[in-house]
């Protein structure tokens, strides 16, 4: 087996693992061996192997005789690379949605084990956005792995991690995340990588990432054709540059407010313009005629901010369009970080599920409705 | 020394032969009509003259006859051994029905004198032979008594026998029983005409007539009409014509209203017109079809119907006018009705004992019906296959609407078993019965104390009679119950099961789902990369993928339904999730069958209903969906399904289901929650079990049980503008 961009995947079904494993490679931008627990203790713990990342699925108990789970498992792994016992590389979870909401759902203990949280069921829709994303934990690993030989003062760490210049640290970024990153970065590469991906990279709050960075501007990415693209040259200076953005295309939300004054020259805040005047201006001013905004059904006057969070989670996914004012806070079973933005939910989605996720208020959902009628 | 000596036989052993060894009046006349059977005639006629003082009963048959010396050596020798050593009759190769030689002495058990006319093909003339069994006293030689045969004139061969002097009253119910003793023998009804062919057996016809002297006025006594027929539920025919084109219809022989001639085919089940037979022609079928309760039938008939039908059951096949064995003879299952019923696939009574019929096929070339050399059954050609899966289609078919028609009675949705108020009945039945008994009791008691000379012993009798007649009527409809509510068990446990096993492993199916997608397109791509340029495969490969993508979103909709939390759970559901689900789940299938399916859904209310199982309101939606989709491929026209949601009040939730099928009679819209009621033919008994489920007219009544199980109601309503046929359902709203 080619051994760049190695990874070792551990489940307890390894036809359907090595069916996975081949989807991911089927471009070779990476190597992936499933391997089952038993096997995968045997390689990683004693250190004779050395993988780019891991990826973990929840269940392993279909195996005969395996008694640890994936959680268990990253959590040995994470002990003996906090030792130097082993080399760090990521452990990303790799699993079913019903697995996950069976052995651990609701419950946030063993997040800070991953890296990155993927379900399988995502593979089949976003295959390459998932390899570049691991690619990019990798990416993140190497980085943070090299940077504690340079002997670089804080302010240098964040700004060559981050890629901003001074003035744009404290406008764009957020002094609690980067205090926290300094300081996990000195512990250990999964320590920050964790923090990076989980509340920075993986997370709107200060980045966005392409599709959100449309609906803010209210254009419809497949309508507009190439004057998408030509648009996206002239937001450069808002994207961001820092660690693993060679894989991540994001852009800085505050950048974007700024760029929406200090360019579009626009009176309103962006957030406050329905989608047709957020196109218009947006049009007048790069002269990008074709830019087409997006409709919410036959309502082209709303003002989209935020995917519904509860569309994303159905199976296939929806990408549903909300106004934070019309949409209800979803409150988070992850620790609280202020940088990032809350998660909302559509109202309509909101009120289906309010009986049955505790993640919503149904007061809360009721209220919202009543005031609707 | 020794001397040898003889056995000597008294006059007297014809009266122990025939008197003794006979025991009842009926068997010995039914050992005559044998003997008719045995000599291959084709009718009999039993005449009663009860009128005059002379009573006499008259047998009298076109068979073969006897000549002079078959008179003295066949009938007038005890134990001859001819029927032992022949088993089957000369000219029509008949198992004979009588073996022991000793049939013809029944006649000393009915009566003092034997006239016997008979004449062989092979005579001129006839012989009468008359016997007075009074002489066959104790004391006398058997070969001295003597027995004398005069010439005749007889026109036809045949025999006739005329036993004068009765010993016995011959009621109604005493001949009666005498036919029904020889009914299996006879051919049950004509269906088609008979073709005239040597030494083919045409068939064996009992006439039991009574002879008035006094009008000079012949009745008929007794029939298989009267003795069978009668009580069936229905009639059902069936016939194939010159072009393959088959027509059936039935006739509920309670109303005498009889369903219009509809074509069929048996693999164009959903289809109002199908196309004709291939291979099939010239088919005619009438068959009598017996739902065995007790309650359906007069009292003390029931149990001689079941008895009957248990014995000759079925449906037999003639060919040509003649009898093809062994179809149709007890155990032989050739439509696989006793299969079917017996695997509980199909819950209305099915099996070969609850129908009573003939099929008749014209195949005079033997082209399409070639019986086997050893002329037990037929080669299987293609006809015969068609014919035995119409034949059952049908059947089965009948059986299911006559189930659905026996459920309007009481209410679908009635929590109580059907067959209670029958017990009901019956129970109160025996209620009047016993205070009949009581009432008899105690008048015969107040006579004997005036010294009365009527005791009303008679009276007390008669209603024992009925006590215990009604308390055997109420003992079978308990036990039916009780077999019928264990099959329902059964079935109910089978269903559970089955979802049961269905929940635990679905989210196994999902990522095994998506593996197996994954290579599969692996696979693929590699193979129409190798094959570039070969349009045709790369049209496959993208068929196959769409239809991959379709059973996905199926399957995935599917496993959702039976995860653990639908399928056990009773809580309050979104209706505005369900129907939006349920479009998700079925979009690919509509495509695929060029549905356009539309829902439409309140803004923010999302409709929580009364804890009710989510898996059960979406089979509700997946049971219209399904019956849509066919009704609009019957249709031909454009497709397209409309579900709505709304709140009409506080307390109530409304689905409307519309689609643009072709809708449903007038005269239907209240029997289609019915259980078993269809209007697509069964399959026959040769189908899977899955086929039979999809037909069986279940699939509305269990919608109807879901959504009254909610104290919730479910209608057809007037078809909502440019649809066809809406269903309106109310739900209670959560409260």
């Amino acid at each position: 087996m080619n051994r760049a961009n190695y990874w070792i995947f551990i489940d307890d079904k390894l036809d359907e693992a090595n069916s996975f494993a081949d989807k991911l490679m089927e471009h070779g931008e990476i190597t992936i061996e499933a391997m089952l627990p038993s096997d995968g203790r045997d390689c990683l713990l004693s250190s004779s192997v050395h993988p780019l990342g891991v990826l973990m699925d929840v269940n392993l108990s279909d195996v005969k005789g395996e008694l640890g789970t994936g959680p268990g498992f990253a959590q040995d792994i994470r002990v003996k690379q906090r030792s130097k016992e082993i080399p760090e590389y990521p452990v990303v979870r790799f699993s079913g949605k019903d697995p996950v909401k069976q052995k651990i759902g609701g419950d946030p203990t063993s997040n800070d084990l991953f890296d990155l949280m993927i379900y399988k069921e995502e593979v089949k829709y976003s295959r390459d956005s998932i390899v570049r994303m691991l690619n990019g934990v990798s990416d993140i690993y190497s980085w943070l792995g090299k940077f504690q030989d340079e002997k670089l003062d804080n302010s240098q760490l964040i700004q060559k991690s981050f890629g901003l210049s001074e003035p744009f640290v404290s406008g764009w970024g957020h002094d609690d995340f980067f205090k926290k990153f300094v300081t996990s970065a000195k512990v250990g590469p999964h320590v920050a990588s964790s923090l990076l991906l989980r509340t920075f990279l993986d997370k709107t709050g200060l980045l966005i990432d392409e599709l959100l960075l449309a609906v803010r501007l209210g254009i419809d990415i497949e309508k507009s054709g190439d004057a998408w693209f030509d648009l996206l040259g002239r937001l450069q200076t808002v994207k961001y540059r820092g660690v693993g953005s060679d894989y991540f295309d994001r852009w800085w939300a505050r950048g974007l407010d700024d760029w929406w004054y200090s360019e579009v020259k626009a009176t309103d805040a962006l957030v406050s313009c329905d989608v047709v005047s957020r196109v218009e201006q947006i049009a007048n001013w790069s002269g990008l005629t074709t830019l087409i905004s997006l409709k919410d059904g036959e309502v082209s006057t709303f003002r989209p901010w935020y995917f519904c969070q509860l569309g994303l989670e159905q199976e296939p996914p929806q990408r549903i369009l909300i106004d934070p004012r019309n949409a209800i806070k979803i409150s988070t079973f992850d620790d609280f970080y202020p940088w990032v933005d809350s998660a909302y939910a559509s109202l309509k989605l909101a009120a289906q599920f309010a009986k049955e996720d505790p993640r919503l208020d149904s007061d809360e959902v009721d209220c919202l409705i009543r005031a609707k009628e | 020394m020794s001397d040898e000596f003889f056995f000597q036989t008294d006059a007297a052993i014809i009266q122990r032969l025939g008197r003794e060894l006979v025991a009842r009046q009926d068997t010995a006349l039914s050992e005559l009509i044998k003997n008719a059977y045995d000599a291959d005639a084709t009718n009999v006629e039993v005449t009663f003259d009860l009128s005059s003082q002379n009573h006499s009963i008259t047998v009298s048959d076109n068979g073969s006859g006897m000549s002079k010396s078959e008179l003295v050596d066949g009938f007038l020798r005890l134990a001859s051994g001819n029927k032992v050593s022949s088993p089957f009759s000369e000219k029509f190769s008949r198992r004979r029905a009588g073996k022991k030689g000793i049939g013809r002495l029944a006649a000393n058990r009915l009566g003092d004198y034997l006239i016997l006319e008979t004449r062989s093909k092979s005579e001129e003339c006839g012989w009468k032979l008359t016997v007075d069994w009074r002489k066959f006293c104790q004391g006398a030689e058997l070969n001295e008594v003597p027995v004398r045969i005069v010439k005749y004139d007889r026109a036809q061969a045949g025999t006739t026998l005329r036993v004068e002097k009765l010993f016995d009253q011959w009621s109604d119910a005493t001949i009666k029983r005498a036919f029904r003793n020889i009914i299996r023998l006879q051919t049950p009804f004509p269906v088609a005409p008979v073709e005239d062919q040597p030494r083919k057996d045409p068939g064996f016809e009992v006439k039991f007539i009574r002879d008035d002297n006094l009008f000079n006025e012949k009745t008929e006594i007794v029939n298989i009409e009267t003795e069978l027929l009668q009580y069936a539920q229905a009639v059902v025919e069936l016939s194939v014509d010159d072009d393959g084109n088959a027509l059936w219809r039935w006739t509920n022989q309670g109303t005498g209203l009889s369903s219009e001639w509809k074509k069929i085919h048996h693999e164009a089940l959903e289809n109002k017109n199908p196309h004709s037979y291939a291979n099939l022609r010239k088919v005619w079928m009438k068959t009598y079809y017996f739902i065995l309760l007790p309650n359906l039938y007069p009292s003390m008939v029931f149990s001689r119907v079941k008895e009957e039908l248990t014995t000759m059951g079925g449906v037999r096949l003639y060919r040509n006018g003649f009898r093809v064995v062994p179809y149709g003879e007890p155990d032989n299952d050739w439509l696989r009705l006793d299969e079917l019923y017996a695997k509980r696939s199909f819950l209305a009574p099915i099996a070969n004992r609850n129908y009573f019929g003939v099929v008749e096929v014209k195949d005079t070339e033997g082209t399409l019906f070639e019986e086997h050399t050893s002329r037990e059954g037929l080669v299987e050609t293609p006809a015969v296959d068609e014919l035995r899966n119409l034949i059952s289609s049908v059947l089965i078919t009948v059986a299911g609407q006559i189930s659905e028609e026996r459920g309007k009675k009481t209410r679908a949705s009635d929590k109580q078993p059907q067959r209670l108020p029958d017990q009901e009945d019956t129970a109160g039945k025996l209620k009047l019965a016993l205070a009949g008994l009581r009432s008899a009791t105690s008048n015969r008691i107040d006579r004997s104390s005036t010294n009365s000379t009527d005791n009303g012993s008679d009276s007390v009798a008669e209603n024992i009679d009925e006590v215990e007649n009604l308390a055997e009527v109420l003992s079978l409809e308990v036990a039916k119950a009780k077999a019928e509510m264990a099959d329902e068990a059964a079935m109910l446990r089978l269903l559970a099961t089955l979802g049961m096993t269905t929940a635990e492993f679905s989210h196994e199916t999902g990522m095994t789902f998506d593996a197996f997608r994954f290579d599969f397109e692996a696979v693929f791509k590699v193979a129409v990369g190798a094959r570039s340029g070969d349009h045709e495969f790369a049209t496959k490969a993208n068929r196959a993928k769409t239809m991959l993508d379709r059973l996905d979103a199926l399957t995935s909709y599917l496993n959702a339904l039976a995860s653990s939390r639908s399928a056990r759970e009773v809580r309050p559901v979104s209706l505005t999730r369900i129907v939006e689900s349920f479009k998700n789940g079925v979009a690919a299938q509509a495509n695929s069958a060029s549905v356009d399916l539309e829902v439409s859904v309140p803004p923010y209310d999302p409709l929580f209903t009364c804890p009710i199982h989510e898996a059960e309101l979406a089979s509700v939606l997946l049971n219209l969906y399904t019956n849509a989709v066919k009704a609009m491929k019957r249709a031909a026209s454009e497709r397209r399904v409309l579900i709505e949601v709304s709140r009409l009040s506080e307390e109530q939730l409304e689905i409307t289901f519309s689609d643009t099928g072709d809708g449903i009679a007038e005269e239907n819209k209240e029997r289609i929650f019915d259980p078993f009621f269809t209007t697509r033919t069964a399959p026959p008994g040769s189908a899977s079990d899955i086929e039979h489920a999809r037909g069986t007219g279940l699939g509305l009544w269990i919608v109807h049980q879901i959504v009254e199980n909610v104290n919730g109601e479910i209608c057809v309503i007037d078809p909502k503008h440019e649809y066809s046929t809406t269903f309106q359902i109310l739900i209670p709203a959560e409260e």
